[in-house]
């Protein structure tokens, strides 16, 4: 994969998530673009791969979705959950990819869909566990584990419905990312094609 | 031939164990981790954000809801001599300090205001927040005040050097102590005072009264909380829209809802009240009200 596109790429989602949120949200639920990105590299590229590229996407997650932890006060970027969470939905894409027509916009809705239920189930136990009494870490203000599952599962239903106009362009750009034809296994340009 | 120590597996295995260490730290050094990454990415993403929002804002907008705050060409006169007598009071104190010459350091002993761009606004459930264009090095901090004309916005989370995240008031953390008043028009005197909560929308609050309580739709709701900064007291949390019988207690209580009165979402600018001395260190405030707003709705 080409890295310097995938950061082009990544880069113009986010800004393009952040920018759009207030157009496209319906209520407090609005779509995450960079997840739909994350399933995306899970379909074509190289597993290692994918899953450095997740892990970067989950980091642009945490950077940019602060949380506020009990009796503190400022808000904290908190790196991590947002990593480990992608980082197992791309395993799970990558076990999926081979059940399902890659070049279908519909497949990569569903794909966005069960993906990002790990992804986020990984990110609710994750940010529940700081509420344990025998760790040091704070707890997050107000946070109710069973909100977060029922807000997340209406994010993914909407990325969901969202990517097949997104995902149709992301395969359209897919020439530009420079995966190997159908294998997966390294770039596609000619003079590193192994 | 041995395999090399580090392969990108492990590499892979330790920054996930990484993400795990770092993602369950105590919220100090998890920001002393993320702070720089965090400013960095919100600089690089400000600029464009900053031409993308407003035109994502003037495409869908809800309206913003009618308020009776007296006269509004007084009020708006009022505000405008602030602003001339603001500006001619950092002339005389630049003339000052230039004729003194012995004072070294002049401090500001009133309050600056601040305005910033929002460029960002971020739904997350349980800790919703603006990004503005200002930052550290602007003099924005931790904890200062954050308005919209005479509506209550939030507070600085966070001051990176060039952007600052803006909590707002509709956090879960918060359950605002709110006055009751009537607006301008309203000849009545009466008012309560009463706990606000977040309802879980995170669009509006609600509260609990009596069935006899002097309270009508449309009356204002101003802040009066002992747990915020002085600067913060009588700023505008939002309108009474709607009163209905309590679902626990329709006998003896009724139940309020209190929304802002501007959509926090789709701000496009803020002010930021910058008091000379850090929060902290400001003097108890006094119970009275600050009822004229500082700046142009």
């Amino acid at each position: 994969m080409r890295w310097p596109v995938f950061g082009i790429v990544a880069y113009v989602w986010l800004f393009l998530e952040e920018g759009t949120r207030t157009l496209l949200a319906i209520g407090q639920i609005t779509p995450s673009f960079l997840l739909i990105l994350m399933v995306f590299i899970g379909l074509w590229a190289p597993p290692l791969t994918a899953a450095w590229a997740a892990i970067i996407l989950g980091l642009m997650t945490d950077l940019t979705t602060p949380i506020q932890p009990a009796n503190y006060p400022a808000d904290v970027a908190l790196i991590g959950p947002a990593c480990l969470g992608y980082l197992v939905g791309v395993y799970v894409t990558i076990q999926l990819r081979m059940m399902v027509f890659r070049d279908s916009p519909l497949a990569v809705g569903v794909l966005v869909f069960l993906a990002g239920m790990f992804a986020q189930l990984v990110i609710v136990a994750v940010l529940t566990m700081r509420g344990l009494p025998w760790l040091t870490a704070q707890p997050v203000q107000g946070w109710s584990a069973a909100d977060q599952l029922v807000h997340r599962f209406l994010v993914l239903l909407y990325t969901a419905a969202l990517t097949i106009p997104m995902g149709y362009l992301l395969l359209r750009l897919q020439w530009m990312f420079g995966f190997a034809p159908g294998t997966g296994k390294g770039p596609s340009y000619p003079h590193t094609r192994r | 031939m041995r395999k090399p120590v580090l392969n990108q597996q492990r590499a892979l295995a330790v920054v996930a164990g990484l993400a795990l260490v770092i993602s369950l730290l105590p919220a100090r050094l998890a920001r002393l981790v993320s702070g720089y990454p965090r400013h960095l990415l919100a600089a690089t993403l400000a600029p464009a954000d900053h031409v993308l929002k407003p035109l994502a804002d003037s495409l869908r907008r809800p309206p913003d809801l009618p308020v009776d705050l007296g006269n509004r060409e007084e009020y708006e006169r009022a505000t405008q001599q602030i602003f001339e007598l603001q500006y001619k009071l950092s002339q005389a104190n630049q003339r000052i300090a230039e004729l003194s010459q012995i004072r070294n350091t002049f401090r500001l002993t009133g309050v600056g205001l601040l305005s910033a761009t929002v460029t960002a606004w971020s739904a997350n459930p349980s800790h919703p927040t603006l990004t503005v264009n200002r930052g550290s090095t602007h003099g924005l901090r931790t904890g200062l005040v954050v308005v919209r004309g005479f509506s209550l916005v939030g507070t600085i989370t966070d001051a990176g050097p060039v952007t600052a995240t803006v909590g707002l008031i509709t956090a879960t953390k918060n359950h605002l102590v709110v006055r009751i008043k009537p607006p301008a028009s309203d000849s009545q005197p009466r008012q309560l005072t009463i706990q606000a909560h977040t309802a879980k929308t995170r669009d509006c609050f609600w509260a609990s009264i009596g069935q006899d309580d002097p309270v009508q739709e449309g009356d204002l709701a101003h802040l009066n909380d002992d747990t915020w900064p002085p600067q913060a007291r009588g700023f505008v949390v939002g309108t009474v829209t709607k009163i209905e019988k309590h679902p626990d207690d329709p006998i003896l209580r009724r139940r309020l809802t209190i929304t802002p009165i501007r959509s926090l979402a789709h701000l496009d600018a803020v002010t930021v009240i910058v008091p000379a001395s850090p929060p902290d260190a400001d003097l108890p405030h006094s119970e009275t009200d600050q009822q004229i707003p500082t700046t142009r709705p």
